[in-house]
């Protein structure tokens, strides 16, 4: 039988913010939205894609040399990657001593990849931890999720699925059965602003939802506060009526807005489109979640 | 609640001993003395040890000890400062050590180098203050056991006999070649003078000296009759010093016009008539015991770290029977003493030699042991280990590095608490160490379960059987350099630098056919100069022992009194622990190793010819190769390829080690604590195939990765360093990692910390220390981000390494943690 591949951009280990203990996260690439303020640029794409980590490089050359295409040049003192000649081939990243060029994602067996969460097993046992699969969006890999989770839950290991909500719904019937916790994000209850700020209205996010709380998995909804886009407290105070109608004992984890991934959008040539928004200071944080909580809703402030 | 059995051994009152307040005025007081108190290099010590050799010139050793030490404890200057409890100083100064002359006069020659020309009596540039009057005392006496002294006699024995220590020495491969640090790692039963008396411990000696019968063998009888005279003697010397404190406390009250303080006194004299002479009647008395058991051992033979071992236990029958049966004593007034013994504890001071100046700066090593397991097996975590850990958090000074014993059944408050406090502080301090790797290692080694049970931390992070072992000093071979091994390795069994042929030929390398021709090399290498090594220590340490024996350390130390015989020569139970080789550097030599097997010989990228070259260059005009190199699989990644060397060459160091035999007659131990030495080693480590360049320091610790060789987070780390089989090594493994303080926003991670590390413990690791990042690391990685590919960000739904932020946003980071949790 052939191997399930994925198409992988990072296995972090020791993550502690993406579900409960000490987990590994395996980032999945490509993702249907394009949200303005993505904190992970790299991964809305569902193809590799070349870059260039300029503080480790020694300057060397063999990139430019090699280069096939003569994609690559050295502009203002460092290396300037011509995307439209480029065709992804991987030389430069071959003949670089010292992984400066190096591509975001990578596609993987799924072997390989439960090999790597595996091995902190313990880790996981003895801080009620596990695998969480984040993105871009997990759920466009379906069959490759609901078999590393498969083979996670056979281990006895915890499963956290991170989501955006915007995938085909016949595929939550093919991942639910092993997962344990769903981080899903909203992130605006207003469509046509939904449309706006991400590319996509969100009707099909919040069927979605509705249909991954009819099975017996544990849901915390996660949601990203953009100052300027969705932290208008009639918002919020949208969303909290929403989620409490759905459910009231969920449990609602707020994400404040960082800058985190500006370094990714130069080393990927694209634009920044948020320039200029702050992350909320904490007077705000306290009353964004303030709305949530007066609603009698457990939540909590990343 | 009442008929509930409860999951713990011992009762412990959290809310109580999370709301003492330990910075009561009074010790608020002794902290700001001790913070303003200059640092004073004391003479009294010396002049006293000096004029008691001449007068004991031609006696046996034992009985010269004997009257050594007694005449220390008759004639130091003592002194009871201001709002006090808990008495007893080094000399007459708060603050104020002086040099060990009798064991190593170079120390106080160093010192007194460091004042020429200075002509005032204090110079804030150097280390401790001393008058002119006093250096020309300190410069006689010196002058005086130049040549007398155990590391002089040491010294000439190694000259005459080895005179390659020195060029060993130079090129970097051992430390020291002269000989050097009195024995300090020191780790008494302290639970004996507590729960016995000393005027107990000296009738026993008495006995056993009127049972000597000098018939089955009069030599050896002989010999055990000046061993308990100076027993004798010594103890007896204890028991005065403590009565001269008493004197002084009444002649002090008498004096004293406040009423409060007056009482106060009369109570120091009080506990000062009672302890240590007789058993310690309550928890006060017990914390006097201690510190002057610990102070008296210093004045012995005064240098670093004396280790106050399992001090939760031996204090804790006193503190159950005050605080939690008769409850005669509060929590808070516990707190108040105990904050007063850490205190005193940051007190004592230590005069170094350069070496050690170098090596381990501003720190006296006096390492405490917190939890593990009772000799039965059961947990030993008790509130007093609750509180002491509350109590060090809230006092914040330096010492003493507090190590938790982890084990299977530790009680989670306490455990979880000792992780609260490391975060609270950040420096490291607790630090953990495991029962369930130690244990096994210590009965593997023929150790009765009990004995293992009660095994303490000792010195920079090392481990023996407190009570039952000690550790002997550091003879100025002590240390062997891997990482200068591997250069050997790739010049032939020459140094590169000195051009002096110290290793055997093991061939050119470029004429190895195969990666196993660079391991046998690297094995052969090391199996020469051990065994050179290993002879050498052997007739340093029967000279050491010869010279130098330490009679109060023996009456309280298992077996010295049973077998008539001095602690160094072999008294204590664990002779073992006596003399060890430490192998530093073992991830550098491995790493380099493994990008050999991986750019050479698997990936075919590089010739060794071409690193030779480019070692030979440092790496100059060699960028290109250095990166590959450097980005060859590293030690530290739960990558097999490149733990699998480390752990390999780790079992057979270790089983090496075994085969060369200590003083004893008993297999040396491969000792792999210490935080000494990889910065002075690295300074004279060459350019490696592993990337490092000439000078920088070599890895620190034993499985802690080479700086900035570990990308893939801690679990890995873990994981990798689990391979090293540490059941087989002999004292620690020394494990140093740092987190960012910001982690622990999330209180969640507290607990996952936790978790982690008994993860980690269960299978196969030691020691970790936990180092919370400050902000001038931050700042450093965020100038220099590539030297620092293993901090990350942790955000929720991100993913991505420091080095990729930019500038702005890396400052906003360190910003941020500036923040007051």
């Amino acid at each position: 039988m052939p191997q399930i591949k994925g198409q992988v951009f990072n296995i972090q280990h020791f993550s502690t913010e993406d579900g409960p203990g000490v987990r590994t996260t395996v980032f999945l690439q490509g993702c249907p939205l394009r949200c303005l303020w993505c904190a992970n640029p790299e991964s809305q794409k569902a193809v590799r894609q070349l870059a260039h980590r300029a503080p480790i490089c020694v300057k060397c050359g063999m990139c430019i040399k090699n280069c096939p295409q003569q994609a690559l040049s050295v502009k203002d003192g460092a290396i300037s990657i011509d995307r439209g000649k480029c065709v992804s081939c991987g030389t430069c990243t071959q003949v670089c001593p010292s992984h400066a060029m190096f591509f975001y994602g990578e596609e993987k067996t799924i072997d390989k990849v439960f090999e790597e969460v595996i091995k902190d097993k313990g880790f996981y046992e003895t801080s009620g931890g596990g695998v969480t699969c984040s993105g871009g969006e997990a759920m466009l890999q379906s069959e490759f999720v609901a078999e590393l989770f498969r083979r996670c839950k056979e281990e006895g290991i915890h499963t956290t699925l991170d989501t955006c909500g915007q995938f085909p719904s016949e595929n939550i019937e093919k991942v639910l059965p092993y997962t344990d916790l769903v981080l899903y994000d909203i992130k605006h209850m207003d469509t046509d602003k939904h449309r706006e700020y991400t590319g996509f209205g969100n009707e099909l996010i919040l069927e979605n939802l509705k249909k991954i709380h009819e099975y017996p998995v544990e849901i915390f909804i996660r949601i990203p506060v953009i100052p300027g886009y969705n932290n208008s407290e009639e918002n919020l105070a949208a969303t909290a009526e929403f989620v409490k109608e759905l459910d009231p004992s969920l449990h609602v984890d707020l994400l404040p807005y960082h800058r985190f991934g500006l370094g990714k959008y130069k080393m990927l040539n694209m634009p920044y489109l948020l320039e200029g928004v702050t992350s909320p200071t904490p007077e705000q944080k306290e009353s964004y979640k303030r709305i949530f909580i007066n609603l009698g809703l457990d939540c909590r402030m990343h | 609640m009442d008929n509930l059995i409860s999951i713990y051994e011992n009762p412990i009152d959290q809310t109580a001993c999370d709301s003492v307040n330990a910075i009561t005025p009074r010790v608020a007081k002794r902290l700001k003395d001790r913070e303003e108190a200059v640092e004073h290099i004391a003479v009294e010590r010396a002049q006293i040890v000096t004029d008691s050799w001449k007068e004991t010139d031609g006696e046996p050793l034992d009985i010269r000890r004997g009257k050594l030490f007694k005449a220390i404890m008759e004639k130091n200057p003592i002194a009871i400062h201001d709002g006090e409890l808990i008495v007893g100083s080094q000399s007459k100064y708060l603050i104020g050590a002086s040099p060990c002359v009798d064991y190593n006069p170079t120390i106080a020659f160093e010192a007194l180098r460091s004042f020429e020309g200075v002509t005032t009596d204090y110079d804030e540039s150097k280390s401790g203050a001393i008058s002119l009057e006093e250096r020309k005392i300190l410069k006689e006496c010196a002058e005086y056991w130049k040549g007398r002294s155990t590391s002089d006699q040491v010294l000439n024995s190694n000259n005459s006999m080895f005179p390659w220590i020195k060029e060993w020495d130079r090129a970097g491969l051992i430390n020291g070649g002269k000989a050097g640090m009195p024995p300090g790692a020191k780790n008494v039963n302290y639970g004996w003078v507590i729960d016995r008396g000393l005027e107990s411990m000296i009738e026993e000696a008495r006995g056993l000296r009127d049972a000597l019968d000098f018939t089955a063998d009069p030599k050896g009888d002989n010999e055990k009759y000046n061993f308990y005279t100076g027993v004798i003697y010594a103890l007896e010397g204890a028991v005065t010093f403590a009565k001269r404190h008493a004197a002084l406390a009444r002649e002090m009250a008498e004096k004293e016009t406040d009423s409060v303080r007056k009482a106060e006194l009369l109570k120091i004299a009080e506990v000062c008539e009672q302890v240590p002479a007789k058993p310690a009647r309550n928890f006060h008395e017990a914390c006097q015991a201690f510190w002057f058991t610990h102070l008296c051992e210093n004045l012995e033979c005064s240098f670093q770290a004396e280790s106050p071992s399992r001090i939760d236990q031996y204090l804790y029958p006193m503190y159950k029977q005050d605080v939690i049966e008769n409850g005669t004593l509060s929590r808070q007034d516990a707190a108040e003493l105990f904050a007063l013994v850490l205190v005193k504890i940051n007190e004592i001071s230590v005069v170094k030699n350069n070496y050690e100046k170098n090596n381990i700066p501003g720190t006296t090593l006096q390492a405490t042991t917190l939890c593990g397991q009772t000799a039965d097996g059961r947990d030993a975590s008790n509130e007093l280990s609750y509180l002491i850990l509350e109590c060090q958090a809230q006092v914040n000074l330096p010492q003493p590095p507090i190590y938790v014993r982890y084990h299977k059944n530790i009680d989670k408050r306490v455990w979880y608490k000792a992780i609260e406090v490391n975060v609270r502080r950040g420096d490291g301090n607790p630090a953990y160490m495991s029962d369930e790797t130690r244990i096994p290692g210590f009965l593997k080694r023929g150790m009765p379960i009990e004995d293992a049970r009660n095994w303490s931390a000792l010195g920079c992070a090392g481990s023996l059987i407190g009570g039952y072992s000690t550790h002997g000093g550091s003879l100025g071979i002590n240390y062997i350099n891997l990482a200068k091994i591997m250069e050997f390795v790739m010049y032939d069994g020459m140094d590169p630098k000195t051009k002096v042929q110290i290793g055997p030929h093991t061939g050119d390398p470029r004429n190895f056919k195969t990666f196993e021709e660079f391991k046998d090399a690297f094995k052969k290498q090391f199996d020469v100069l051990i065994t050179d090594m290993a002879k050498a220590a052997r007739v340093s340490a029967y000279v050491d022992i010869n010279s130098f024996h330490t009679p109060y350390l023996s009456a309280l130390l298992g077996d010295c009194l049973e077998k008539g015989m001095d602690a160094r020569a072999g008294g204590v139970r664990y002779p073992s622990f006596l003399y060890h080789i430490a192998d530093r550097g073992l991830q550098d030599a491995s790493d380099s190793l493994t990008a050999i097997r991986k750019l050479v010989f698997d990936d075919k990228k590089l010739t060794i010819d071409r690193i030779i070259e480019a070692m030979d260059h440092n790496f100059e005009g060699y960028e290109y190769e250095r990166a590959l190199l450097k980005s060859a699989p590293k030690y530290g990644n739960d990558d097999d390829y490149a733990d699998e060397t480390f752990s390999e060459l780790s079992v057979w160091l270790q089983e090496r080690m075994w085969k060369e035999k200590n003083p004893f007659g008993t297999p040396l131990w491969g000792g792999r604590s210490g935080a000494m030495a990889h910065v002075t080693f690295g300074r004279r480590t060459g350019p490696l195939p592993s990337g490092h360049k000439d000078g920088e320091p070599i890895a620190d610790g034993f499985c802690s990765p080479s700086q900035g060789c570990d990308t893939h987070g801690p679990t890995c780390v873990f994981n990798s360093a689990s391979k090293a089989v540490h059941v087989d090594n002999s004292t620690a493994a020394l494990m140093n990692m740092k987190f960012d303080k910001r982690l622990f926003n999330n209180p969640d991670n507290i607990k996952n910390l936790g978790a982690m590390l008994e993860e980690y413990f269960t299978h196969g690791g030691f020691h970790v220390q936990i180092n919370i990042i400050d902000q001038d690391l931050l700042i450093e990685a965020s100038e220099h981000p590539e030297q620092h590919p293993n901090l990350m960000v942790r955000v929720a739904g991100y993913s991505a390494f420091f080095v990729d932020l930019p500038k702005s946003l890396r400052n906003e980071i360190i910003s941020r943690t500036s923040e007051a949790m």
